[in-house]
């Protein structure tokens, strides 16, 4: 694990944290003091419903998985993210005993895992890799079959399980059908329903929302939802983060084999910092600086795009997103992915603003020469007037509260409209429509590409900051101010960050 | 989970007592999202601190710790006593097997054999005597088709649809990623070996009772049956003719155990079904031929077809047992070192299907 990013997601800022938690106060912080002196003392630390150590999976020369130390607190819905092939249906059948652990150690539910295979699993229901069914039984008898597998379920209640579980799908209809007129959907919920065939403590969904419509999402997510509140932890993978985002508590993200990030949806968030990005005509630079520096900002001139034969992508690669906070450097090509310019310019603003949050403590790492880029004379001569006169399609001017996002989100969207509606991060804005998309990435480019008259200054921007005010006093220290923005790294900016994904083109 | 403190109580379960019941309701409901932000101050590096606030709940399905040492820590070993020993999984692995298809197409082409051959004897009144063991009694005596169809499709058919039933074992399951299911159960890897195995086996004798049935009951409809004159010049009445004939079934089932055994072994290899059945197929046949060369003669006794066509002193009277115990012993043997060899694949197999 690379040890800033660790920082971001895991440990201490999140412990430290629950004593805060004012109205826990006394009953909390006694809990979880007593319970963690015990638990020093027992094996397991069963406020963990998954929690693995250096984690190691080698087929043969190639490391799947590569030392991963997964903590899945208890009751949580715990999002495992990243991209396909990033290891995490190898990580899950690791967990649940299917393929054996090169190196490392598992513990399932306070349980070592492939020892206590047989006490553990009984309380784990999971859906892997896609459903597996005998296309000749109806799903009833499917479900039968599966559930007389485990030795450990009662025979007489299985009837009545089974059903219920069907019914919590929404199966009930197609229960006598023949698995192999189901569609895709049905086989999926189906595998679901398998899950659900018994009270377990954990739930591991792998994809659960793979085939479904947009309905069979919704529900997937809702179920989820009650069987949070029941008090069961559910771990979900996907490469999707929208899907994520909506539904889960906490996250972890998977890139190339290793654990990128850990923690909290809300820490990880905090992870991508709003900041401010200013285009001034360079010999105002020193009088911006001064100004944003008296407001309590910190500029930073932003890095100068070298001189590269296509330009829009160029700045993408200039940042130190992969070496600057020792993130495994990922897949520099994926930015170079050979798709729409505009549309791989989101991206790469992205790496800009969201790297240096990561890792708040790079900041002059960035080489930060301010000066006008070499080669990239191309006409960006636009006027102020042009600048002005555009009204920023970000509807993020103002910095979005960090809590709201959740909640906007939340709303019961496909997660195809989803970033229309929660409207809170840049990066959500661009991916939202191709009219918005199409002039934020004109935009962007512009400000990848300042004339050679032009400098771009950055500064992150505190909660609580109106940019308006910050637009003003630039402009009454009479600094020319051709183009301002506001952008906040959403969790999506980390994700491409950490990953090297661009998540809306996978979508 | 030997503390008290935090042991798991299901939370799908009803509460045992007041305290796990009463403690999750007795937390408020924080919003973690404030608790969050206020991190990175106290950082210690130890892995349970990692807890987060934003669990509330965690802390509620978590019990909630000394003030409380009841149940919880019983409940976990409460809730599931033991394991079945497995009478129900064997019996839905028999009714998967027979639900299918497949299944019942290849015992109705084994049926189908006597048929054919009695329906071609009455269509041809019988024959010049050449043609497998007992064919020439048939028209003097119809309980000798079935005989006549066990030795017919004992060197090919039978093992055919033995290999595929064998050999689909652990790799159609993978096939159809039903196997992966099964294990997460947990069915428990042996157990699933042994009762795949069982009902391979199961398969067998329901093959070679088949070949027999239909050929006594087609036997019955073409030919006249009456005493049967055996090997040894006795002459045995119509009943016990019909007991002679499930020996003899008994007898090639017993045969088939060793090759279940192969199959079930090569389909721990695989995950493509077809080819686990071919190579169980082509095993039988290789064997067959080995035992037909004199060069392998050294080899014969114990390739597993050995004793396949020896049922003939199971129709002498008294029965001479030793061919019925030689294909026994050498069966066993063969299950054992198949049966072996399957586990040790299966036991540390990852399953990545």
């Amino acid at each position: 694990m690379s040890a800033p990013l660790a920082d971001v997601g895991a440990a201490p800022s999140v412990g430290g944290a629950s004593s805060p938690a004012g109205s826990l106060a006394s009953s909390s912080s006694s809990w979880s003091s007593s319970s963690w002196s015990t638990s020093s003392s027992s094996s397991p630390a069963p406020q963990f419903a998954i929690e693995t150590h250096g984690l190691t999976k080698r087929f043969g020369k190639q490391t799947v998985v590569n030392g991963v130390d997964l903590a899945v607190p208890r009751g949580s819905v715990f999002g495992f993210l990243g991209p396909n092939g990033s290891g995490k249906t190898t990580t899950i059948r690791m967990l649940l005993g299917l393929a054996s652990a090169t190196a490392g150690d598992i513990s399932v539910l306070g349980e070592s895992m492939p020892r206590r295979l047989a006490t553990v699993l009984p309380r784990v229901g999971a859906l892997i890799e896609g459903p597996g069914f005998y296309p000749f039984l109806s799903g009833e008898a499917n479900l039968r079959r599966l559930d007389a597998a485990d030795g450990f379920a009662p025979a007489a209640t299985r009837a009545a399980r089974v059903a219920h579980a069907l019914e919590r799908v929404g199966l009930s209809h197609a229960a006598s059908k023949k698995v192999k007129a189901y569609s895709l959907g049905m086989k999926q919920r189906l595998g679901i329903a398998n899950a659900l065939l018994a009270p377990r403590d954990l739930i591991v969904l792998d994809e659960p929302t793979n085939g479904l419509d947009p309905q069979g999402t919704r529900e997937v997510r809702s179920l989820i939802r009650s069987l949070a509140a029941e008090g069961t932890t559910v771990f979900v993978s996907s490469h999707l983060l929208a899907e994520i985002e909506q539904m889960c508590t906490h996250a972890a993200v998977m890139s190339a084999g290793s654990l990128v990030a850990q923690g909290t949806l809300d820490t990880l968030r905090q992870a991508g910092q709003t900041r401010l990005r200013l285009l001034t005509p360079t010999p105002d630079t020193d009088a911006a600086t001064r100004v944003l520096t008296t407001l309590g900002l910190l500029p930073t001139p932003a890095a100068p795009p070298p001189p590269a034969p296509t330009p829009s992508l160029a700045p993408t690669l200039s940042p130190p997103t992969g070496s600057a906070n020792g993130s495994p450097a990922p897949d520099l090509q994926h930015f170079a992915r050979p798709s729409a310019a505009p549309a791989s310019a989101a991206p790469l603003d992205t790496a800009n603003t969201s790297s240096p949050a990561i890792d708040s403590a790079n900041d002059s790492s960035s080489a930060s020469t301010p000066p006008p880029a070499p080669g990239s004379a191309n006409g960006s001569s636009t006027t102020d007037l042009e600048h002005f006169a555009r009204p920023t399609p970000r509807p993020n001017t103002s910095p979005p509260a960090s809590g709201s996002e959740k909640g906007s989100s939340g709303a019961d969207l496909d997660h195809f409209a989803r970033p229309l509606s929660a409207a809170t991060g840049a990066a959500e804005a661009r991916a939202a429509s191709g009219s918005a998309r199409g002039s934020f990435a004109g935009e962007s480019a512009h400000f990848a590409r300042p004339g050679l008259d032009e400098t771009v200054v950055e500064a992150p921007l505190p909660d609580g900051f109106a940019p308006e005010s910050v637009v003003a006093a630039l402009v009454g220290a009479g600094v020319r101010v051709r183009g301002f923005t506001v952008e906040r790294a959403s969790l999506e900016d980390l994700f491409v960050a950490l990953t090297g994904e661009g998540f809306d083109v996978v979508q | 989970m030997s503390s008290d403190a935090h042991g798991t109580h299901s939370p799908g379960e009803p509460g045992r007592g007041p305290a796990p019941a009463a403690a999750p309701g007795s937390l408020p409901t924080p919003t973690p999202l404030t608790t969050d932000t206020s991190a990175p101050a106290t950082a210690t590096a130890d892995a349970p601190t990692r807890v987060t606030p934003g669990d509330t709940l965690a802390a509620a399905s978590a019990s909630p710790g000394p003030a409380s040492p009841g149940p919880t820590g019983t409940e976990l070993t409460t809730r599931r006593p033991q394991r079945a020993i497995g009478f129900g999984f064997f019996a839905s692995e028999l009714s998967v097997l027979f639900r299918r298809r497949r299944t019942w197409a290849m015992l109705g082409a084994l049926a189908a054999i006597p048929v054919l051959i009695a329906v071609a004897i009455r269509l041809t009144d019988g024959g010049d005597g050449r043609g497998p063991a007992f064919l020439d009694r048939i028209t003097q005596n119809g309980l000798f088709v079935g005989m006549t169809a066990l030795v017919v499709s004992i060197p090919l058919f039978l093992p055919l649809t033995v290999g595929v039933v064998a050999g689909d074992t652990i790799a159609g399951e993978a096939s159809t990623g039903t196997l992966r299911y099964l294990l997460v159960s947990p069915v428990g890897r042996i157990r699933l070996l042994v009762v795949k195995y069982a009902a391979a086996v199961v398969f067998s004798l329901a093959a070679t009772v088949t070949v027999a049935l239909a050929g006594i009951l087609i036997g019955f409809a073409l030919f006249p049956v009456g005493p049967v004159t055996l090997l040894s010049g006795d002459t045995i009445s119509v009943g016990e003719a019909l007991l002679r004939s499930m020996l003899i079934a008994a007898y090639v089932t017993l045969g088939l155990v060793g090759l279940s055994a192969i199959g079930l072994f090569i389909s721990t290899l695989t995950d493509a079904p077809v080819g686990a059945m071919a190579a169980t197929v082509v095993l039988s046949i290789v064997s067959q031929v080995l035992g037909q060369l004199s060069q392998t003669e050294w080899l014969h006794p114990w390739l597993f077809s050995y004793y396949w066509l020896d049922f003939a002193d199971l129709l002498r009277q008294p029965i001479e047992w030793s061919s019925f115990g030689g294909n026994a012993l050498l069966q066993l043997g063969y299950v054992i070192v198949f049966g072996a060899l399957a586990y040790g694949r299966f036991a540390s197999k990852d399953v990545l299907s």
